[in-house]
């Protein structure tokens, strides 16, 4: 049990590690993306929240 | 130790010349010299990261799980290039296009993870991953330098065969690829297969050892005493089959 705790454990950690690590960086390239691409995945996001707003 | 591991990224060892890896990118992005030195960068970043993170997780990562969290861990790094490069070169970004996010499955990457990374310390993971991905864009560019040059008379868009040369466009399309790509194979072979050397004192010594060969193929006197133990025991496998009979 604690053997399979562990493993999950460790690729959990991981991921979550990797997930921080994207979410830092896309706070500071979103922004610049969006500029360069407006027709983007996140541009596009962005216009749907507005309308639903 | 720094230089050696440089040499067997770039010559004995190459990923793309001598062990056939990263092929996809090799021949897609070879059009131009500036896409092949970008998708070399790129890789070459992955791969020092990835290394490095892979070397400092080794012991903590089990054997069980250790490609699934190899593969997390390059990923991230590749999503987190690729962002980068969206960010500050979008030229270059959309030159890349969908190669960028295809380096996770460059088996360059998760083949120095699993063969050299998870089994050294940092600073050798360090070195190889910077060997490797040097010696990749390294095979890169002198691919994308000859389809450049022959194909369109260019070299990093500068014209360097003036303008009346008739561009040949076999090479700027995917055959001219192959076939750039097989003639570099084979030199690289060629140029990493010379016969060895062999110094004056070897040979000395293999003589000598052909003469004790020759030696112990003569055939053995068995003394007088041993002789007698050897009948003795004889007779008593003899005696010991009679009396099973």
């Amino acid at each position: 049990m604690k053997y399979y705790l562990r493993t999950a454990g460790t690729l959990i950690i991981i991921t979550v590690c990797v997930v921080l690590m994207l979410s830092v960086i896309n706070l500071f390239t979103s922004d610049l993306i969006e500029e360069h691409e407006p027709d983007s995945v996140a541009s596009a996001s962005v216009e749907v929240t507005e309308n639903d707003d | 130790m720094m230089i050696k591991q440089l040499k067997e990224g770039v010559l004995d060892n190459n990923p793309l010349l001598i062990q056939l890896l990263g092929i996809c990118p090799a021949l897609a992005m070879t059009t131009n010299v500036s896409n092949a030195l970008g998708i070399g960068i790129a890789t070459m970043v992955v791969l020092l990261l990835s290394n490095l993170f892979i070397s400092l997780l080794r012991k903590l990562i089990p054997n069980e799980i250790r490609i699934a969290a190899y593969i997390v861990i390059i990923a991230g790094f590749v999503s987190a290039v690729e962002m980068l490069i969206k960010a500050y070169l979008p030229e270059l970004g959309r030159s890349l296009g969908i190669f960028l996010p295809l380096i996770v499955v460059n088996c360059i990457i998760l083949g120095r993870a699993e063969t050299f990374a998870s089994k050294n310390k940092v600073l050798p993971s360090l070195m190889d991953g910077f060997a490797m991905g040097f010696g990749f864009t390294f095979a890169l560019i002198v691919v994308a330098s000859i389809r450049e040059i022959i194909g369109a008379g260019t070299w990093f868009g500068v014209n360097v065969l003036g303008e009346s040369y008739q561009s040949v466009l076999f090479f700027i399309m995917p055959s001219g690829a192959f076939i750039t790509l097989g003639c570099l194979v084979a030199l690289m072979k060629k140029l990493t297969s010379f016969p060895k050397k062999v110094p004056k004192n070897s040979i000395e010594s293999l003589e000598s050892e052909s003469v004790t060969a020759e030696k112990v193929e003569e055939p053995v006197e068995i003394p007088a005493e041993e002789e007698v133990i050897v009948e003795e025991i004889k007779e008593e496998v003899e005696v010991a089959e009679k009396n099973d009979n």
